[in-house]
């Protein structure tokens, strides 16, 4: 499997000059975005740009807004002002090389669906409306379960399946969406060791393929390790390029320790519609 | 006698009881479709929001139009039947209070504004809704229309043609409704339209939930929509497995529902009793038939799989104490006293015991020479890795939990029970190479050694 499409890089390519007016190469570019639930903002005036080709951490406190800037990006939540581009163009257009992987509690896991029924779902974009499911992508849906070490699963109904196995079927379901760009809420969120370890290979093999990933992480202690660029976030951008510049404790202590209390006042005030 | 009884009350039977029971299991196969995705969906009781919510649809319809044309009272239920959905999900998002609040809110709202209606309405005209809308299932075969030179009741027609567009939107949308159901966020992200399919959703259950009121009342078309896909759900772990057992199920409760309302109240001396009522009381009792036969979380099997590891507990622990005594060069034992022992130990009942000895006498894996009981050599393979899982769990539970030496004992022995080749190898790797457990005694070799 694997379609060629445009805006492949090999990995380590030189992205250190990327800015804003470089967009054609960014995977992601996001301009003066924000964004509220009730009139309090979430994220608030984002301007940041994510070079393809490489496999990003979204790093952040709770609140933060991680969750949301992904599904901004994905026109899951509507937007208070500014725009996303994905490879330069409104995701209307590009939803074919992008893929989203949800937070595994954000489903209803008592669902009766098999792991290859939800793996199958990457490839209904290409099925297309009112056609059914054949043997032929059935056997796609297995090698992706398979690129997963799960294809013995296939059959099973998905409550019967660990925590792990559960976000190991949500990813083999973005892998059979065959995307350039994937972001993912979250997939390590409460997964056994075996299960971390093999969607690190995953990701790093997705990456040295050219594709862009995009990922909210909880574990700092792993960022180093997985990641080769970081994003901070708390409500705006705290900082975001490679991991080697800009994860440092400082930038994580404005991360996390200052938290942003004078905007966070703000946005309460602005829920409330005081000044 | 009883049944003497009730074989003269049946060839009583005729087309009028045939039709009552096609009526009502067309109903609960229209009623299937709409209802797996209610139950699935977490809003079992939206049927029910919907009979109340039609109230002012049906008021409004009637006095725009001055008839009682039952052609335009059904599309002014069906409208507001759709109204109270959406208005409810609406709610719910709206307000972000829980999805059963937003339903009871709207419900009572639309209800309420019928009777206000009505009161005005009344001043023109009676118009009891009981009437036009809540229809008895005993009754519908009265009603009918001639196609094709036959007469066929107008209920009949009605839920026939129902049950065949929400099957046919069922399957033909079936991968797409699922989804939009399973995970809405993803449905989105490629543009499966989840809203769109949701709303679809919500006409067919209003439309359906306004067609089956009219024919056979309220009680039964809520149980029909409720009751046959939880017991589905019990009996299949697919979407359309669950859907075509909801349909049988149906049909099952209708027939049993009928024959039961007009031989039971006879063999205890009454007249028949309401068919609506006994047909909801057969979806129960086979609700709770399935509840203790289904294969998988029926309350049998669940006994049976308790019974079945218990036998396999009594047996390990009958293989470990007979490897234990090997090990202590005591080979001499009578199987009285190793079932009191191993009675004792592991808690079992005598009975239990017994039976594991014969099982594991029945395959081969001990045998009773004139010294004793003794292990064969596939025993003492299974017995030493479970040995094995015991003492590396010892080792595990002293060194990584930090259990007290004496401690261990007990929650090793249940663990034991339950661990994997997998398990026990990543033990292995956990205890470092310790050759002992926290007692001082060797942990066999595993299985590839």
């Amino acid at each position: 499997m694997g379609s060629p499409r445009g805006n492949r890089h090999q990995p380590g390519c030189q992205v250190g000059d990327l800015g804003p007016e470089h967009s054609d190469k960014s995977a992601v570019s996001i301009h003066d975005l924000t964004v509220a639930y009730d009139r309090k903002p979430v994220i608030w005036d984002i301007d940041v740009d994510i070079p393809s080709g490489h496999l990003v951490a979204i790093v952040g406190p709770n609140g933060a807004g991680k969750s949301t800037l992904l599904k901004a990006a994905v026109d899951l939540v509507p937007t208070s002002s500014g725009q996303v581009r994905i490879f330069g163009s409104p995701y209307a257009q590009t939803r074919d090389s992008v893929a989203y992987v949800p937070q595994r509690e954000s489903v209803d896991w008592d669902f009766p669906v098999t792991s290859l029924d939800v793996a199958c779902m990457g490839l209904y974009r290409s099925i297309g409306w009112l056609r059914p499911v054949n043997r032929a992508h059935r056997k796609r849906g297995i090698e992706a379960l398979d690129r997963l070490g799960i294809a013995d699963l296939a059959d099973r109904q998905i409550s019967r399946l660990s925590g792990g196995q559960q976000q190991r079927v949500f990813l083999a379901r973005a892998l059979a969406q065959d995307a350039q760009l994937y972001l993912m809420d979250e997939p390590f969120a409460a997964v056994d060791a075996a299960t971390e370890e093999a969607i690190v290979r995953l990701l790093q093999e997705l990456r040295s393929q050219g594709r862009t990933l995009v990922v909210v992480h909880h574990d700092i202690q792993t960022v180093r390790k997985y990641f080769d660029w970081v994003l901070l976030l708390n409500m705006r951008i705290v900082s975001s390029g490679p991991t080697d510049e800009v994860f440092t404790s400082e930038n994580l202590s404005k991360t996390y320790g200052g938290r942003l209390t004078l905007l966070d006042d703000a946005a309460e005030a602005v829920a409330r519609g005081d000044r | 006698m009883n049944v003497h009884t009730m074989a003269l009350v049946l060839s009583d039977w005729s087309y009028l009881d045939t039709w009552i029971v096609a009526i009502g299991a067309l109903c609960a196969m229209a009623c299937a479709s709409c209802g797996c995705f209610l139950v699935l969906r977490r809003m079992s009781m939206m049927g029910d929001a919907i009979s109340h919510g039609v109230l002012p649809g049906i008021v409004i319809a009637f006095l725009v139009s001055s008839t009682r044309s039952s052609t335009i009272m059904f599309i002014g239920a069906a409208l507001a039947g759709l109204l109270t959905a959406l208005a409810s999900q609406w709610l719910s998002q709206w307000l972000r209070v829980e999805r059963s609040g937003a339903i009871g809110v709207v419900f009572t709202t639309l209800f309420a504004l019928g009777i206000l209606l009505i009161v005005v309405a009344a001043d023109s005209v009676e118009l009891d809704p009981h009437c036009v809308l809540y229809g008895e299932i005993a009754l519908a075969p009265l009603d009918v229309i001639r196609v094709g030179g036959i007469d066929i009741p107008r209920a009949a027609l009605s839920l026939g043609i129902v049950w065949i567009v929400n099957l046919g939107i069922c399957l033909v949308l079936l991968k797409e409704l699922r989804m939009a159901s399973f995970d809405p966020q993803f449905s989105r992200s490629i543009d499966f339209k989840p809203e769109l399919l949701n709303a679809l959703i919500m006409t067919m259950v209003a439309v359906t939930t306004v067609a089956a009121f009219e024919s056979v009342g309220s009680i039964l078309v809520l149980a029909m929509l409720v009751i046959p896909p939880v017991i589905a759900r019990l009996l299949s772990d697919r979407f359309t497995g669950m859907l075509w057992w909801c349909m049988l199920i149906g049909v099952v409760a209708s027939i049993i529902g009928h024959v039961g309302a007009i031989t039971l109240p006879r063999i205890v001396g009454y007249e028949s009793t309401n068919t609506a009522g006994m047909m909801t009381v057969s979806l129960v009792v086979l609700l709770a038939l399935v509840i203790l036969i289904a294969p998988g979380p029926g309350i049998l099997a669940q006994a049976a799989r308790r019974r079945r590891h218990r036998l396999q507990v009594a047996q390990e622990d009958l293989l470990g104490l007979l490897f234990r005594m090997e090990e202590a060069n005591q080979h001499q034992i009578s199987s009285g006293t190793l079932l009191a022992r191993a009675a004792e130990a592991g808690g079992h009942g005598r009975a239990m015991v017994s039976r594991a000895l014969g099982k594991l006498l029945s395959t081969q894996r001990i045998q009773i020479a004139p010294e004793g009981v003794q292990l064969r050599e596939s025993g003492r393979r299974e017995a030493s890795q479970l040995v094995r899982s015991h003492r590396l769990w010892e080792r595990y539970l002293s060194d990584q939990v930090g259990l007290q030496d004496d401690h261990v004992h007990e929650t090793a022995m249940m663990l034991e029970h339950v661990t994997s080749p997998e398990m026990q190898s990543r033990l292995a790797e956990e205890s470092s190479g310790d050759r002992t457990d926290p007692h001082g005694r060797p942990i066999p070799g595993s299985e590839k050694d």
